[in-house]
């Protein structure tokens, strides 16, 4: 038997609680964990990378931020980048990951960019396979929720640091998981050093202590004895420290409210694409309609009921998705690896003859191994892995760069250094794009909504819709030539109004000047 | 004794009468009918076009963009009912109307819970999400009556499941003709069909003997559904939504739910609360009710319109599966709590047997209807901040003549208050076409080409919200000119030089 089929008859106890050793049968094949890796990375570094560049910019201002503080040695506390909150007090809660970021530009341009991304987002699918295996699943049913996984990962996957939070997010079941099934200490001995490390690479920590806290009550509702009341005080002593850990950051405990503040923001959650509802009309939203259509179809045909816990985690998670599309990520990474408990038995058992359908409670799960595993299963996954890293990063790679059909490359090309001199009011896509590519030009705005605040935001958009006093936005912050998409309506405004003059319009970038012949000003032009 | 004779000796409604006149009261006075959708008023000028010529029209006569295409009347028999009950009183009517369908399907739901083997206090809690989720939806539109009709027809095809009962089989097809005539959404009903077909057609199926008189339904529903103006027509009119993609992502009520909203929230509630109870109850769901779960869960996330049917065909399975989840508990913490709720439950159904007269409900749904139709006033009335009510009062004193382009959502209004002024465009934007639409956003949004498509439809004048983009171009155009302006609506006017 290459690995032990795991039944609720399987003794909780046995000796080793991770891998049991499997007999190495057809060793030369890859092992599964090495062939997600490289699938993974395949995906990531194959169609993934140009749309890492070509639907967002802000992993320009976080390379822009991170080379900052790789030069300066400092951790900038406000803001150096746009001219209209120049000065002004920011939270560095991603410092970290723009650090590694910015190193990673400078080692290989966005090709070393994309690499590190890459590997990151392979990490939260081993991760969600490894934590699928040990919640009872059977390889093959594993491999199946790694790629439904991973299929709804890369609608988020974009170079950014929100790919930490989802890679520790899983990384910290596969910790308390384990730590359920076998009570070992050393399991949860590091999660607050995790927590320190999550807490000034993205803002996505929360999710992390949601989730040890869901740990923690399972273990006070799981009974009582001398064994669960040391796991009980254990988890709560452990939540305790991740707490302070979370607080271990250049903005100390203040990272909280400003994760209140932006998240409690209506306008912020309502006009942010990412943070707005799923598109089920959208190709990927189709695939998220069908992943929530399974889940309810196993939910209510599997022979077990879920233990609370998991039920907890996976309706959480697609909840917080189906409120925000972004958290997608986390519902593939932490809720579906859950539905192993249920995959594997879907099929057998409670018929309409016996309806009854029992629990599976967590600590009741025999160890398992996560694979058919030997040395050499993984070598060629590894060759793989490898020869795809230096195919996108070696000398003649010329991949990683920003899409010139989403971003005003040319536009940025062809504009003189008079043309492109004072004020700029940009599209907000294009702000990270435009401190990457030129890093002397403040920006009006970029994606980094949390910092610029609503009422600029308000402002931006007032000014690019066209809406009423759209030109006096454009003179309050003494705009004097605007990079924005052709189509914006503001450009037929600049268009009819006599203070400003086409500079360039080449189809996807349109840049208007003032006129500098005439008054500036909005008096006079609206009769 | 006669039903009708007891019912006056048990002078207490049930809790299915007290859950309908919540609906109804909660329509009447809780929710603004006319806050921001202006279709109604297109519907009621189409049935006041039938009342008064006694024709049913089969080309536009109200847009001066599409004025003698030929169009389906799918709805002509919904639109000759709210145009009877604006004649009648006015949009107070229309809003009894609404209101007592809306109610219907909520007593509808409640007695099909019933018939599911579930107490009174379970399916009280089930008809109220029902009833909250229809809400979502609530505006005075031939919507209501796919709802409604859509609730009957899964309580009589439960019921046939249930009783073996041919009538209500039988009844399925007079209704599917009427429903046709009244509302494209009938293709609910042949849904519905299927689901039960399927379900019976399943191998080692305990309802195999309901296959062929469920196939024979289907088959007659299917002939009674051609029994409207139209024919066939209605058909390929009502699939041809699946296909108008541009319109559908256009259109608000047809995109995916935004859960950062109230009745998203609402929604995601009740999706929460359905897949809660189908991971932990004691047993696993059934066919129909896993299929129209599921199938009501996808149509919902799809599109919020189909929310209203996610409450009416999905919610009311959520009573049985609450059971399912209270045995489990019986031996449980949670045991006691579970077996006073049965125990409750079950005098509630003792009661109910006692006191299960309709007369008193009727009597209070007539007082509610008097006192709304004494008290309604601006209550049933469209909204002056949502649209142009004082631009349109102005109109005659600014003498325009010639072609309008107006705002979409008001094109319903401008048709109800001023019949004499054919639109551009309006809410019915399946009849006016991909192409159209197009061209309306690209006016209002100020798209490049945008101001020189006011000539090519020849507009002569203009009535849109002072936010927009079109406004703050036309301000800078000097071929129009503002002629009103309040904080709704402006108009303008075109220039004309010599």
């Amino acid at each position: 038997m290459p690995w032990r089929k795991c039944t609720p008859e399987s003794s909780p106890n046995d000796d080793d609680p991770g891998l049991i050793p499997a007999r190495h049968w057809l060793p030369a094949l890859p092992s599964p964990s090495g062939f997600l890796v490289f699938l993974a990375l395949l995906v990531a570094l194959g169609p993934g990378l140009p749309r890492m560049f070509s639907s967002d910019g802000d992993v320009g201002r976080h390379i822009r931020v991170g080379a900052g503080i790789l030069s300066e040695r400092e951790i900038p506390t406000a803001d150096s980048l746009s001219h209209t909150r120049y000065g002004s007090q920011w939270i560095p809660k991603e410092w970290l990951s723009q650090a590694v970021l910015a190193e990673s530009d400078r080692l290989n341009g966005l090709s070393g960019v994309a690499t590190l991304a890459a590997f990151l987002f392979a990490v939260s699918v081993l991760v969600t396979y490894v934590n699928a295996t040990l919640l009872g699943g059977s390889i093959g049913v594993a491999v199946g929720l790694a790629a439904t996984s991973m299929l709804l990962q890369v609608v988020h996957l974009l170079a950014r640091p929100h790919l930490v939070t989802t890679a520790l997010a899983s990384i910290l079941l596969l910790l308390l998981v384990q730590y359920r099934r076998t009570a070992r200490s050393r399991w949860v001995l590091f999660i607050p050093a995790l927590f320190v490390v999550w807490a000034n690479s993205h803002g996505g920590f929360p999710v992390g202590l949601a989730l040890l806290t869901l740990f923690c009550f399972d273990t006070w509702l799981g009974g009582r004895g001398p064994d669960i009341r040391r796991q009980q005080w254990t988890l709560i002593v452990v939540l305790a420290l991740a707490i302070v850990a979370t607080m271990v950051n250049p903005a100390g405990p203040a990272i909280w409210s400003h994760l209140a503040a932006h998240l409690g923001n209506e306008f912020f959650m309502g006009v942010t694409e990412e943070f707005q509802s799923p598109d089920f009309h959208a190709p990927w939203g189709r695939l998220l309609l069908a992943v929530i259509l399974g889940t309810a179809l196993i939910l209510g045909t599997s022979a077990r009921r879920l233990p609370w816990l998991g039920l907890a985690t996976l309706l959480g998670t697609l909840a917080a998705t189906l409120v925000s599309a972004r958290h997608i990520t986390l519902f593939a990474a932490v809720g579906l690896p859950w539905l192993a408990l249920l995959g594997t038995y879907a099929s057998s058992g409670g018929t309409e003859a016996h309806p009854e359908r029992p629990d599976w409670p967590l600590h009741t799960l025999a160890p398992r191994s996560p694979e058919i595993s030997s040395a050499t299963s993984h070598v060629l996954p590894l060759i793989a892995c490898g020869l795809l890293v230096l195919a996108v990063n070696g000398p003649f790679a010329t991949r990683g760069r920003f899409d010139s059909a989403t971003f005003p490359v040319q536009a940025l090309r062809e504009l003189s250094a008079s043309e492109k001199a004072g004020a700029v009011f940009n599209e907000m896509e294009w702000g990270g794009y435009l401190l990457y590519a030129q890093p002397d030009i403040p920006v009006f705005i970029d994606g980094h909504a949390d910092f610029f605040g609503e009422d600029l935001a308000r402002e931006y958009l007032t000014a690019r819709t066209g809406g009423s006093g759209w030109e006096e936005v454009l003179d309050r912050y003494q705009v004097q030539w605007t990079l924005t998409r052709s189509e914006a309506p503001m450009n037929q405004l600049l268009g009819l109004s006599e203070d400003w003059q086409l500079v360039l319009d080449d189809g996807l970038a349109a840049v208007y000047r003032r006129d500098d012949g005439n008054r500036t000003g909005s008096e006079g032009l609206i009769p | 004794m006669s039903p009708v004779k007891d019912s006056f000796r048990r002078p207490f409604p049930t809790p299915g009468t007290v859950v309908s006149a919540v609906a109804l009261a909660w329509a009447l006075f809780g929710i603004h009918l006319f806050h921001i959708d202006g279709d109604v008023g297109r519907h009621i000028r189409v049935g006041r076009h039938i009342l008064s010529t006694g024709e049913i029209p089969r080309s536009d006569i109200f847009s001066h963009t599409m004025l003698g295409e030929p169009f389906v009347p799918f709805e002509w028999l919904s639109e000759v009912c709210f145009a009877a009950a604006d004649r009648i009183a006015g949009l107070t009517g229309v809003a009894v109307l609404s209101a007592l369908l809306f109610a219907a399907t909520s007593l509808v739901v409640y007695s099909l819970v019933r018939r599911l083997g579930v107490g009174p206090l379970l399916a009280s809690m089930a008809a109220a999400l029902s009833m909250v989720l229809q809400a979502v939806h609530l505006l005075p539109r031939p919507h209501l009556f796919t709802t409604l009709f859509a609730a009957v027809f899964l309580m009589l095809l439960e019921t046939y499941r249930i009783r073996r009962s041919v009538v209500a089989l039988g009844v399925l097809i007079p209704i599917m003709a009427l429903w046709t005539n009244l509302h494209g959404g009938f293709l609910v009903g042949f849904v519905l069909l299927a689901v039960y077909s399927l379900d019976a057609w399943r191998p080692g199926s305990a309802v195999a003997a309901n296959r062929i008189p469920l196939v024979l339904t289907a088959a007659a529903c299917l002939i009674a559904s051609f029994l409207n103006p139209a024919g066939f027509g209605v058909w390929t009119h009502s699939l041809s939504y699946f296909g108008m993609d541009f319109l559908v992502d256009q259109t608000n009520e047809y995109q995916s739910p935004d859960f950062h909203q109230l009745h998203g929230k609402v929604f995601l509630v009740s999706i929460l609360i359905g897949l809660s109870l189908l991971g932990s109850g004691i047993s696993r769901a059934g066919f129909r009710d896993l299929t129209l779960f599921l199938g009501w869960l996808a149509a919902g996330l799809m599109s919020a319109r189909n929310i209203p049917l996610f409450g009416v065909l999905a919610v009311p399975w959520f009573a049985p599966w609450v059971k399912s989840v209270l045995a489990l508990s019986r031996d449980g913490p949670l045991g006691p709590a579970a077996t006073r709720i049965e125990e409750f439950d079950s005098r509630m159904e003792k009661v109910e047997a006692q006191i299960s007269g309709f007369i008193p409900t009727v009597v209070l749904a007539l007082i509610l209807i008097v006192f709304a139709a004494r008290s309604g006033g601006d209550r049933y009335a469209f909204e002056p901040e949502s649209f142009p009510v004082r631009a349109v009062a102005a109109l005659d004193e600014l003498s325009l003549s010639g072609n309008v382009f107006n705002e979409m959502p008001w094109g319903g209004y401008l048709l109800y208050t001023r019949p004499d002024i054919p639109v551009f465009i309006d809410g019915q934007t399946d009849f006016y076409g991909e192409d159209l639409s197009r061209d309306y956003l690209r006016i209002r949004h100020l798209s490049p080409g945008g101001l020189d498509l006011l000539d090519d439809y020849e507009v002569d004048w203009i009535l849109t919200p002072p936010t927009v983009p079109l406004s703050q171009g036309l301000s800078l155009d000097s071929r129009w000119r503002l002629e009103y302006e309040d904080a709704v609506a402006q108009v303008y006017a075109r220039v004309f030089t010599e």
